[in-house]
């Protein structure tokens, strides 16, 4: 009777812990994936939304790609420079998105459109990931999309990991 | 008879040394006398006119794995091999006329802007996805129909950088020196110099 009284206890108590680490990781997603509401460097409004990190390493290098949805909430078509999104990392080195393949340097936003999916993918050496990282939307916020601590990717070359939140 | 058959003889003589005279001058291959004025914009334009000199193409294979973690719990993975082409050159439609320098006896001195990679594809037909996996204990949580897209941009992005540190711009711009020295000596000049 004891025992399944104990059992009972423990499975109740990993029950909560399970429910606020979930609570806790649905809520740090959501805190990173919160809309911004940014302007041009002209001063046309257009909504930001970070959608996913990825993270992989090729090589010596690595890779960060950032997934964006972009809102335009304008009756006409509003165009982005790829090179106004910048990543800075905790030595306020500065990296600009590549533009090649699918990533246009200049990104189209169709009247009242969204795109879903836009992505933004930078080349950083490894120690990039020794503290913050941040990203550059508009000229009006600095996003973080990586906490302090160091992390230290222990992936193969061609390994990514995506991640929907900031705290890693 | 014999001073009118030497006549005949002087006056065929003369008029065929006339008709070598006239035939080398005017008609002999090489013996035309070509005058070209040639300035540094007539250059500029005509290299310019070469756009984007793609000069060399890598292709690579890789295999690109990416694992996305689920909020709250759980993860989906996806392992792919890709073969994709990676093509490099230059940018002529860059050069000003302070890069196009021309010099006494047909010398042209050019400076190339930097080589860059031009374009990166994948080869659908090539690329095969070779596993696709979740976590077996987050049933409830859906797939992800943009993994796969997301696993292509990696895959474009890690050919890009493999080949960047396999050579491919130093190559690019060895093979652009060498196609415009050929353009530029069969448009006349003796002499093309890069710096």
């Amino acid at each position: 009777m004891v025992v399944k009284r104990l059992l009972l206890i423990v499975l109740l108590v990993i029950a909560a812990l399970l429910g606020a680490l979930a609570w806790l990781r649905t809520k740090e997603a959501h805190t990173f994936s919160r809309p911004y509401r940014v302007h041009t460097f002209t001063g046309t409004n257009y909504v930001l939304q970070l959608t996913s990190t990825t993270v992989g390493r090729v090589h010596t290098n690595y890779v960060v790609i950032l997934a964006a949805r972009l809102e335009n909430p304008n009756p006409f078509e509003v165009l982005l420079q790829r090179d106004w999104f910048v990543l800075t990392d905790h030595d306020r080195d500065y990296y600009l998105p590549s533009t090649n393949g699918t990533q246009t340097a200049l990104i189209r936003l169709p009247p009242h459109g969204v795109l879903e999916r836009e992505l933004f993918s930078y080349t950083v050496p490894g120690d990039t990931f020794a503290g913050t990282l941040a990203f550059l939307a508009g000229h009006q916020y600095f996003v973080l999309i990586k906490s302090r601590h160091p992390y230290r990717p222990e992936m193969g070359d061609g390994r990514f990991v995506t991640f929907h939140r900031r705290d890693w | 008879m014999f001073k009118k058959l030497r006549n005949l003889v002087l006056f065929a003589v003369i008029a065929a040394l006339a008709t070598i005279v006239v035939y080398q001058r005017y008609f002999w291959p090489g013996s035309q006398r070509i005058t070209r004025t040639v300035d540094a914009p007539a250059v500029l334009q005509q290299i310019q006119a070469l756009q984007e000199l793609a000069t060399v193409k890598y292709t690579l294979q890789k295999v690109i794995g990416l694992e996305e973690e689920k909020v709250p719990f759980g993860s989906e993975s996806v392992m792919m091999v890709v073969l994709a082409h990676v093509k490099a050159g230059v940018d002529l439609s860059a050069l000003t006329l302070r890069d196009v320098g021309l010099g006494p006896d047909n010398q042209i001195v050019l400076r190339l802007p930097a080589p860059k990679i031009l374009d990166v594809y994948i080869d659908d037909k090539q690329t095969k996805v070779y596993q696709r996996s979740k976590t077996w204990w987050t049933p409830w949580v859906p797939n992800n129909p943009a993994l796969e897209q997301q696993a292509r941009q990696a895959a474009l992005e890690s050919v890009q950088l493999a080949a960047t540190q396999s050579g491919v711009l130093s190559n690019a711009q060895q093979n652009a020196e060498t196609a415009l020295r050929t353009f530029l000596q069969t448009a006349g000049f003796q002499s093309v110099t890069f710096r």
